[in-house]
């Protein structure tokens, strides 16, 4: 008597939690596949870009590429007066108009550790490729899709430094690009151009290269 | 039990048990650390198998790739005993997973506080963290069933029994040889106590092997074993001495007895010859000068003959006597009942006394005129001193064990309790000398020829009514 009891009492707690738990569990994963689904395109690119940071090897961190003079005259130093000398900066370039918007308002700011260094991550918005931007400030440089044509320059003018370019226009790889983000079933993923990785000294992780939809020589 | 167990046993057992114990205190402490130990390898193994695997899925983690988790996941196919694996993102939600539905723990919730591992029902369940940038990026959780550990442990335990098995031997076989050094010098000992006992041989001497205490012990053994010899030695020494003593002092006291009885013999025999001849001429005297003597002087040669006479039996009674104490009489089966028929016909009693035989009397061995003389003299005393017109003399005699006794009893004047001693004395009359005839050696006589043949005699009697004689002779 008491054992059945005992039986039906455990049976309808457990039934109790299961009509209280399931639908809640069921609703939430549908609704974590639903936000997958719904999360803005350049909401998760611009993740990636800062994700690409983490999986990459510089082969020395410069304070600017360029010269003196220009990386001065960018004001970009004035950004940061009050740091710590200790502090340095790693920066994402994006030239070309900002598709992010207010996407990288979670990582700006952020510390990052390379090469067991603190560095804090900037955003350029450097806008329309000129002539006479410095595109050198950057250690990654995402060239948006508004500059598919100027894009041979662009990647002309960052040759020979160690930027990784990162692009999502048709053909980056074979223009000399080095990572392309594009969609595969609604996903986002990217291919790699091994050649000016390389030749930029870059390392990116085993972890990017066999994640890579496709990795190319060009 | 243990008790009465021999020495060899005792000291083996107590080796053996030493050892055993040592060994199984050592073996199980062994084991415990060994134990301890592996399971401590299988956390660190265990702790670098997941980091490995975790930083491999950095990129499946931040990029959302739960393919590539999947992928890595499972190479762990290649470890059986991590019975499941699953990737956790940064919130603890199931990212990635192998092998996970063949148990239903609720592992989430077993996450330990500090610790990245934690041991469950023969389990041991790791969590380790996944990390990039110094953040938390998700958790790598793995379950190995500690199968290698167990294994280990199950070998180690075998290991352990054949190592105690081989050890108890050992202990045997040595400790069987070893037991010896100190059993056998006090078994040793202990037969040589025994033999001392047995053969009480004191003149052996336990041998001393060692200078411990067992060697002390046999030494104050031997000293023992010394002492008692010694005394032993002086003991025989002053019993030897005795034994000459008292045989010096008895043949000096057989040869005055011997002189004695002799200087008897030869003195009565000598007055033998005096007196016959005084008897001689007393009576040449009363024949050939009986017309000259007055009445007067025939009374007194009268006298003079009884007194020779009764001089005369006097010295035959003391030969008697001496010869009784000199030497056995020829040996022979007497005859009791003729003899004392004869006997009582040489003293033709007279006719108021009356004597009775009660039972039948036996043989026995001895000397015919030693037994002659016994009843001569009892009966002649109570045949002499009858006083009552009906005498009854009353002959008896009875088997007792291993002699006879006999009674002879008359209804008497008695004897005074007070003489009962006194009559078995030499020369010791009780009635007036002019009364009769006696000698006083008579009763002595017949003690010395009793005594002589390992009898004894004594009387019982009531003034007035009686007395009789018993006597015992060997049968």
């Amino acid at each position: 008597m008491n054992k059945y009891i005992k039986f039906v009492g455990n049976n309808i707690f457990i039934l109790l939690i299961c009509c209280l738990i399931l639908p809640g569990w069921l609703g939430l994963s549908a609704k974590a596949a639903d936000e997958r689904r719904s999360v803005p395109e350049y909401q998760i690119k611009a993740v990636y870009l800062y994700n690409f940071i983490l999986f990459t090897k510089w082969p020395e961190f410069r304070k600017s590429t360029g010269n003196k003079q220009r990386s001065s005259d960018s004001g970009f130093e004035e950004d940061k007066p009050d740091l710590p000398e200790k502090h340095s900066i790693i920066t994402i370039g994006i030239v070309g108009n900002d598709p992010f918007g207010e996407y990288f308002e979670e990582v700006e700011g952020k510390h990052i550790k390379l090469r067991e260094k603190i560095r804090i991550l900037f955003i350029k918005r450097f806008g329309p490729f000129k002539k006479d931007i410095d595109l050198r400030q950057c250690q990654l440089l995402f060239i948006s899709s508004s500059e598919k044509n100027n894009l041979k320059e662009i990647l002309a003018d960052v040759k020979g430094t160690s930027i990784l370019t990162v692009s999502d226009i048709d053909g980056f790889l074979e223009m000399g690009g080095m990572l392309n983000l594009i969609k595969v079933k609604g996903n986002i993923r990217w291919e790699i151009n091994q050649t000016p990785i390389e030749q930029a000294g870059l390392n990116l992780s085993s972890q990017l290269l066999r994640n890579a939809v496709r990795v190319d020589r060009f | 039990m243990f008790h009465n167990l021999t020495i060899r046993k005792k000291l083996t057992g107590i080796m053996m048990f030493t050892s055993g114990a040592a060994v199984l205190l050592a073996g199980v402490l062994f084991i415990l650390f060994s134990y301890y130990e592996s399971r401590q390898e299988a956390v660190h193994d265990l702790l670098g198998l997941s980091d490995v695997i975790g930083r491999n899925c950095q990129a499946a983690l931040m990029f959302d790739i739960p393919e590539d988790a999947e992928k890595i996941l499972s190479t762990l196919a290649a470890q059986p005993s991590i019975v499941k694996a699953c990737i956790l993102d940064k919130k603890d939600k199931i990212f990635a997973e192998y092998k996970m539905n063949e148990s239903s723990l609720d592992f989430q919730s077993l996450k330990p506080e500090k610790k990245s591992y934690i041991f469950m029902d023969g389990s041991l369940l790791i969590f380790k963290e996944i990390k990039l940038n110094e953040e938390k990026i998700g958790t790598v959780y793995l379950q190995d069933d500690l199968r290698d550990v167990d294994a280990a442990l199950k070998q180690d335990l075998i290991v352990l029994v054949l190592v105690i098995l081989i050890a108890l031997v050992t202990a045997y076989l040595i400790s069987t040889k070893l037991q010896k050094l100190i059993s056998h010098p006090i078994l040793s000992l202990a037969s040589t106590a025994a033999r001392v006992t047995e053969k009480k041989d004191y003149s052996i001497r336990g041998e001393k092997q060692s200078e411990d205490e067992v060697g002390h012990l046999i030494d104050s053994f031997n000293d023992m074993l010394s002492q008692i010899q010694k005394r032993d030695y002086e003991l025989e020494k002053h019993r030897q001495h005795l034994e000459d003593l008292v045989e010096e002092r008895t043949i000096r006291l057989e040869e005055v007895n011997r002189d004695l009885s002799e200087f008897a013999y030869i003195v009565s025999h000598d007055l033998k010859a005096p007196l016959r001849a005084i008897g001689q001429l007393s009576h040449w005297i009363s024949e050939d000068y009986a017309d000259t003597l007055d009445e007067e002087g025939r009374k007194n040669i009268n006298l003079l003959t009884v007194r020779v006479k009764r001089m005369y039996k006097l010295i035959d009674d003391i030969l008697a006597y001496s010869r009784a104490g000199r030497r056995y009489e020829k040996k022979e089966p007497v005859d009791l009942k003729t003899l004392t028929d004869e006997v009582i016909d040489s003293l033709s009693p007279p006719e108021n006394i009356r004597i009775n035989i009660d039972t039948q009397l036996p043989v026995i061995n001895g000397s015919r005129i030693h037994f002659q003389q016994v009843l001569q003299n009892l009966l002649s005393n109570s045949i002499k001193f009858m006083d009552k017109s009906g005498g009854v003399i009353t002959i008896g005699c009875e088997k007792q064990e291993t002699f006879w006794r006999f009674m002879i009893k008359d209804n008497g004047p008695g004897i005074d309790p007070k003489y009962h001693e006194k009559v078995f004395q030499v020369f010791q009359t009780l009635s007036s000398e002019q009364d009769n005839e006696s000698t006083g050696i008579g009763l002595s006589l017949v003690k010395k020829i009793i005594e002589l043949y390992g009898g004894k005699i004594d009387l019982e009697s009531e003034v007035g009514k009686g007395c009789a004689f018993y006597f015992t002779l060997p049968g």
